[in-house]
């Protein structure tokens, strides 16, 4: 195992406050300095900045952007994103303290939370974006794990051969209620699946796509006692979880 | 619309199913300790993260797997076993192994699992893991009544749960078993219990303070759904109670008395005055010497206002008639 630097909840939370109320404060101190300084942690911060550069800060236009269009830009950084980060054990990626402290130190990546769950002058409603936690359900809103996650699915898809680019399956919604915060979540092929399943009813059929996500989110979820998507082929799940995703179509659509 | 939330198993043999994984023991041991049997979850302190061994032992026997196969009416050959692992907050999953159930099940024996050397795998999750062994139907079958037939339908599952703790307060409970209800003194049918040890002269108030929860529903508090939101909200609220109440009585001890309360924490007990503070923001009152004063009262005198407070500041009434309309996401 090998040490990784972390940011302690509190010690983000007060820099948070601090940044709110327009002090300028020291980043906020990593639980272990030595091994946040290292050359092997300095080296991911470097990629991190580079994508975040890549992707929010040399684009112009990226701060006129709103809604479902925001979101697209996360989910085309988030297959860099995750590269960055993909050979990491999951000791490191499962601790939240890890990504408050890729966050508070990547002023980039730390610009781009604020922006994309806030806008530029305003701040996210909610302190979790920046991976600061009250209740466990709060760790789907950390920006940072969440791009993460969202890569790892994402890069399932292309393998899978779902998508060219996956900005055809962008949707806050979409993704919040139907695949971060469920069991489907766990699963890479069973989450790229449902988002491209549900995205392509929704255009083929002309459905909004926030109500069909919705309805299909509560069908596939009811699944869960009888299958565990982790344990299935994608074959398996790809009858399984478009058959509900029909079904709520066509409840929607009585046509 | 009422949503059933219960599972109805809509085939025959389910509990033959339950019965052949009852008899698995899944073993742990950390850096080279004698092994120990794993109940349904258990805590886990993450320095000990990269010295867990755990084993799944099999002790399948020929007649349970015949049992099984004649009691579902699905043939051997039909039937995988699966072990997979799925961290809790990174949430990546993987296959551990898979058997056919067709094989001479004896040669199963047991399967060592370490969690340290999965290493891309979700054990190990910093922020927990649960490792999973099922049989599932392996391909789909003619519709038949009362008999599983779609490919990959879990006859049985059964897990073990690791829990490390996280330094967020109300983030890691601790199982509440029979034998920690004995240990407590709390009765057997007990949901949840707060305990707090002495907390003035203390920096880090949280780890001085122990939530439990009945191991059954925690292994479900994984899951993000509004009942789970509810329940951890109400049990925010409790901790809440718990702390400012101890921090009330301890101030009394060092002789404070009512009305210099606040006061005297903001001088001389900063962790507790900090958390006074969190406390008025939660309840979204202004955060002044009079409130935080309230909250030290209340807690011991008037609980139910503080709970209303902090229901107001939380939600919790958004949360309960989500759960109540069907408890969806």
């Amino acid at each position: 195992m090998i040490a990784h630097p972390a940011v302690s909840n509190e010690a983000m939370r007060t820099y948070l406050r601090e940044r709110k109320a327009g002090i300028s404060p020291e980043l906020p101190a990593p639980s272990d300095p030595l091994i946040a300084s290292s050359k092997v942690w300095s080296a991911f911060l470097a990629v991190g900045k580079k994508v975040m550069i890549e992707h929010y800060v040399n684009d112009v236009t990226v701060p006129t952007l709103h809604g479902e269009k925001k979101d697209a830009l996360e989910i085309k950084a988030s297959l860099d994103w995750y590269a960055v980060f993909k050979d990491l054990s999951s000791e490191i990626t499962g601790d939240l303290g890890f990504w408050r402290w890729v966050t508070a130190y990547t002023p980039q990546f730390f610009d781009f939370a604020r922006w994309r769950d806030g806008s530029l002058d305003s701040w996210p409603k909610k302190e979790a974006a920046f991976g600061i936690m009250r209740l466990i359900g709060d760790s789907p809103e950390c920006v940072a794990l969440r791009m993460y996650r969202r890569g790892l699915i994402c890069t399932r898809g292309s393998e899978l051969g779902l998508w060219d680019d996956p900005r055809e399956v962008a949707g806050t919604d979409l993704w919040r209620s139907g695949v971060l915060r469920r069991a489907i979540g766990y699963s890479p092929d069973a989450a790229a699946i449902y988002v491209k399943a549900v995205v392509q009813l929704s255009n083929e059929k002309k459905i909004s796509l926030t109500e069909l996500a919705r309805l299909s989110a509560k069908r596939v979820n009811r699944l869960r006692p009888l299958f565990q998507w982790e344990a299935m082929t994608p074959n398996e799940i790809k009858t399984l979880v478009e058959g509900q995703i029909h079904t709520a179509a066509a409840e929607l659509s009585p046509r | 619309m009422r949503t059933e939330q219960r599972t109805i198993v809509p085939f025959r043999g389910a509990s033959a199913a339950d019965a052949l994984l009852d008899l698995i023991v899944f073993e742990m041991s950390i850096d080279g300790s004698a092994p120990t049997p794993a109940e349904e979850v258990e805590r886990l302190h993450s320095d000990h993260l990269s010295a867990l061994a755990l084993t799944a032992k099999f002790g399948f026997s020929e007649d349970a797997v015949d049992r099984l196969a004649v009691e579902t009416g699905i043939a051997r050959s039909n039937m995988l076993l699966v072990l997979v692992a799925t961290g809790n907050v990174a949430r990546r999953s993987s296959i551990l192994a898979k058997w056919e159930l067709d094989k001479d099940v004896s040669d199963l024996g047991a399967h060592a699992i370490r969690p340290s050397s999965v290493g891309m795998a979700a054990l190990g999750d910093a922020g927990g893991f649960t490792v999973t062994a099922l049989i599932r139907l392996r391909s789909g079958l003619e519709r038949k009544s009362l008999r599983a037939h779609v490919a990959g339908t879990v006859l049985s599952r059964r897990s073990v749960t690791f829990r490390l703790p996280q330094d967020n307060p109300g983030l890691s409970p601790i199982a509440l078993t029979k034998e920690l209800r004995e240990d407590l003194g709390i009765p057997e049918h007990s949901m949840t219990f707060v305990k707090c040890d002495s907390l003035l002269e203390n920096d880090d108030l949280t780890s001085r303070v122990s939530v439990y929860v009945d191991e059954t529903i925690l292994s479900e508090l994984t899951v993000d759904t509004p009942a789970t939101r509810q329940l951890q909200a109400s049990l925010s609220i409790d901790i809440v109670i718990a702390m400012a109440s101890q921090i009330h009585r301890e101030l009394e001890e060092v002789g404070a008395v009512r009305g210099a309360f606040a006061e005297l924490a903001k001088q001389n007990y900063s962790a507790s005055s900090n958390f006074l503070e969190r406390t008025c923001k939660s309840m979204r009152v202004p955060v002044d010497a009079a409130h935080k004063e309230n909250i030290l009262d209340w807690a011991r005198n008037d609980p139910a206002s503080l709970r209303a407070y902090l229901e107001h500041g939380w939600k919790v009434r958004d949360l309960t008639v989500r759960v109540m309309r069907g408890g969806e996401a």
